[in-house]
């Protein structure tokens, strides 16, 4: 149903051993050529979900571009770290991307291969920026391939590695989730729902305020021991038309003269590091919704409607999620006492009426 | 004539999950997702248990005051928009004995405070679809790579 008509590729791995393991070692040995000729490896750790994870960059080309967004999450270099993710670009290296050993027809947009690698081995491509994931949840080692570290899309910077993180962590009782979080040290909210709900917006409007920031769209949640969300990334993304009702932080853009085809990014540990926190658990879950009233209350939702802002736009973006995230996202909307967040238009309200709920006002 | 066709939801790309008495469904082949309430919830929840769907029938006829016949045409019809979204798939068919007997009971009026039937509806949203959906797939690059259809770009 993906394809008409394409022009089958002739390699010279045609008509051998097309496994996912044949290609995963086929990557990992163009990877360390790339390496080579890049003058070695550059090396990055960061402690996320608890975990820390290594980031071994073939030559810099691509270090600016991908480290910004973790850069709160940064920790002293490991000999033993619990996952491996190896960055390269071909156009950098002069090393290619290998060919893929599967048919054309079998891509999704949301980057699965389907029918291949849904074993130990994962294997996605985001065809739009040519983002090659590959990941061995034995080897615990992955590798993330742009064909052009200069053509890095804006939201790769601002949250990259997401389905290498999203796959790694399902493994490892986390759950990669599309989802802000602001709140204080011991405890805080979950903002669900889909892209344009206000999530940003409400937690952008956080940071002027004793409230903390773990995340304005992307975040590691899990059920145990009680529900918790781990900070990914310290970016946040706007839209253009939403700047004016935050002008504090216009300085803090980083993509200002590409306002009119991106949204803007900001990098908040660069500007506010006090602000920007690793996790806490989470008490509450709000549904951010436009309200269109000066003032922004608060109104009890179900947990059915807290699973429909939750899980499909979860789901929808993450290849290979599937029955076991439903569940667990379930579980979560059951166990957590939610409300809407009835956003007014005078966002500095937000805040105030975030923490009165946490304060059991 | 309702059929003894039985029915299974069309997982491993169809999910859900239940909460009090309401159904989230998620297609992740055409991107949609929906959601189940009441009579609709109860339907999906027959089904799932392997009900054929003349079991269904008779067990909301059990469950709901209703002319038979408007029940019956409901439930088909239902079940066909459950199958033409993709969310189950037929599963085979099954000797159904105790029927008669069942319909019986429900004529003679054992219970006469059931609620009043009410049309099941699935409701359906389409605001993901492009997360997920794709165009084909027109060429691909000299490394056997897809490129964005040009169209898309």
């Amino acid at each position: 149903m993906f394809i008409e008509q394409v022009n089958q590729p002739d390699t010279s791995i045609r008509g051998e051993d097309t496994s996912p393991l044949v290609f995963f070692e086929t990557v990992y040995r163009a990877f360390q050529q790339a390496e080579q000729v890049a003058g070695g490896p550059v090396e990055r750790f960061y402690n996320i979900g608890g975990y820390t994870i290594r980031l071994r960059f073939a030559g810099s080309a691509l270090v600016s571009g991908i480290t910004p967004a973790l850069e709160h999450l940064a920790v002293v270099s490991s000999p033993t770290p619990d996952l491996t993710i190896c960055i390269c670009d071909s156009i950098s290296t002069g090393i290619n991307m290998p060919p893929p050993l599967w048919p054309a027809d079998v891509y999704v947009a949301r980057g699965d291969i389907q029918r291949y690698g849904d074993g130990d081995i994962k294997i996605a491509f985001y065809i739009g920026p040519k983002i090659l994931n590959v990941l061995d949840t034995k080897q615990n080692l992955a590798f993330y391939w742009i064909r052009d570290g200069c053509q890095l899309p804006y939201y790769e910077s601002g949250s990259p590695l997401r389905i290498i993180l999203h796959w790694w962590m399902r493994e490892h009782g986390r759950q990669y989730v599309h989802a802000g979080a602001v709140g204080t040290a011991t405890g805080g909210v979950l903002l669900a729902g889909k892209g344009g709900s206000g999530k940003s917006t409400t937690a952008l409007a956080c940071l002027d305020s004793p409230l903390v920031y773990a995340s304005d769209d992307y975040c590691l949640l899990t059920n145990k021991p009680v529900p918790y969300v781990y900070s990914l990334y310290n970016s946040a993304k706007l839209e253009a038309d939403d700047i004016h009702r935050l002008p504090h932080l216009v300085p803090f853009i980083s993509n200002s003269d590409r306002l009119h085809e991106e949204k803007a990014l900001l990098f908040l540990h660069k500007h506010c590091p006090d602000k920007v926190v690793t996790g806490f658990p989470i008490q509450v879950i709000l549904l951010p919704r436009v309200a269109g009233r000066p003032e922004t209350t608060l109104t009890p939702a179900s947990p059915i409607a807290s699973l429909k802002a939750l899980a499909p736009n979860t789901i929808f973006q993450l290849p290979g999620a599937g029955q076991a995230a439903f569940q667990m996202l379930a579980q979560f909307v059951r166990q957590v006492p939610r409300y809407y967040l009835e956003l007014g238009t005078n966002v500095s309200q937000i805040p105030d009426v975030i923490l009165g709920l946490l304060s059991g006002g | 004539m309702t059929s003894t066709v039985c029915f299974r939801v069309n997982s491993p790309n169809v999910l859900q999950e239940t909460i009090d008495g309401e159904v989230v469904i998620v297609n992740l082949d055409n991107g949609n997702y929906y959601s189940l309430s009441n009579v609709g919830a109860e339907i999906w929840g027959l089904i799932e248990s392997g009900a054929a769907v003349a079991e269904v029938v008779d067990r909301t006829m059990r469950r709901y005051d209703g002319d038979h016949i408007d029940v019956e045409d409901a439930v088909n019809q239902f079940v066909d928009q459950l199958q033409q979204e993709a969310l189950i798939v037929p599963d085979g068919a099954k000797e159904l004995e105790g029927i008669k007997g069942l319909d019986r009971q429900v004529e003679t009026g054992v219970d006469t405070e059931r609620p009043r039937f009410e049309v099941p509806i699935l409701h359906t949203y389409t605001d993901m679809q492009d997360l997920l959906l794709l165009d084909p797939i027109h060429e691909v690059d000299e490394m056997g790579w897809p490129n964005v259809n040009p169209d898309d770009s």
